[in-house]
């Protein structure tokens, strides 16, 4: 009888232990997927704002640059450096997004990556 | 035997708020994740159609912004979409153009409060600027954010 008092309560921190982590996994998860998508969509309309000026003129990656700063500004979620390149008619942007369950598996940062065409409106 | 029953109920008392907090917790978190991926798509769709030239006082471009995944709410006037076209010329930043659905009375778009803030354009260019405001309606408000808001610059 003794032994069954408290049974519950046990149970429960052992089922805790377990799925606290994951449901901390699937949090990291989902602000990853939102990181990725928001800077997606920065990449885009930068890509877009590009556009407007001739492939190779000097204003291509300023333009780049200002919408993404519109779009998804330095530290935004968080973030950590923006890495801007421009190879040929492609815009890459690398961020490095902050976890904040991952950290305790000494995860502390994902790099997130998007890239989109330049194509000349 | 009813010692037992009752040890089991009192433990089922003490552990039941931390499990339906825990559940209210988990849900109200995943909807916000997935209404603000919503705004977000939202408003990226909208800045899109508008630099392609879109007139959303035209029926059918409203109801593609409605038909998207969390338009209902801006039909259903728990939310704001402002659509702003922005100019900058020698005088400085101006919206020559602007939309707005749902009118909610709410939130006012930054477009019409400060123009100059929201992107850095060179004399001459333009950008068309889509706000999102939403009504978050959580379950659990002091966890999750009462409103959520996206934009987008193209």
């Amino acid at each position: 009888m003794s032994g069954r008092k408290g049974l519950a309560i046990v149970t429960f921190s052992l089922a805790a232990s377990v799925l606290v982590p994951f449901a901390g996994l699937a949090i990291d998860g989902a602000v990853l997927c939102v990181v990725k998508e928001r800077l997606a969509a920065a990449v885009d309309s930068a890509a877009a704002a590009a556009g407007r000026y001739p492939q190779g003129s000097p204003k291509v990656e300023s333009t780049a640059q200002r919408f993404l700063d519109a779009n998804f500004p330095q530290g935004h979620m968080g973030s950590g450096t923006r890495k801007v390149t421009i190879e040929g008619n492609t815009l890459t942007v690398r961020i490095e997004a902050q976890t904040y369950f991952l950290r305790l598996i000494h995860v502390r940062n994902v790099e997130v990556v998007a890239a989109h065409r330049i194509v000349g409106s | 035997m009813n010692r037992r029953r009752g040890s089991t109920l009192l433990e089922f008392a003490l552990l039941a708020p931390v499990l339906a907090a825990l559940l209210a917790g988990f849900f109200s978190v995943s909807l916000t994740f997935v209404r603000t991926l919503q705004a977000d798509e939202i408003c990226r769709k909208a800045a899109e159609m508008a630099a392609g030239g879109a007139d959303f006082n035209q029926t059918p471009v409203k109801a593609q912004i409605f038909d998207l995944y969390g338009g209902k709410a801006l039909e259903e006037r728990r939310g704001v979409l402002y659509v702003t076209h922005i100019v900058r010329d020698a005088n400085g930043y101006h919206g020559t153009q602007s939309y707005e659905l749902g009118k909610l009375g709410r939130w006012r778009s930054t477009a019409e409060t400060s123009p100059d803030r929201i992107v850095e354009l060179e004399p001459g260019e333009d950008a068309w600027f889509a706000e999102l405001w939403l009504d978050n309606g959580s379950v659990l408000a002091s966890v999750t954010p009462s409103e959520l808001h996206a934009r987008c610059v193209r």
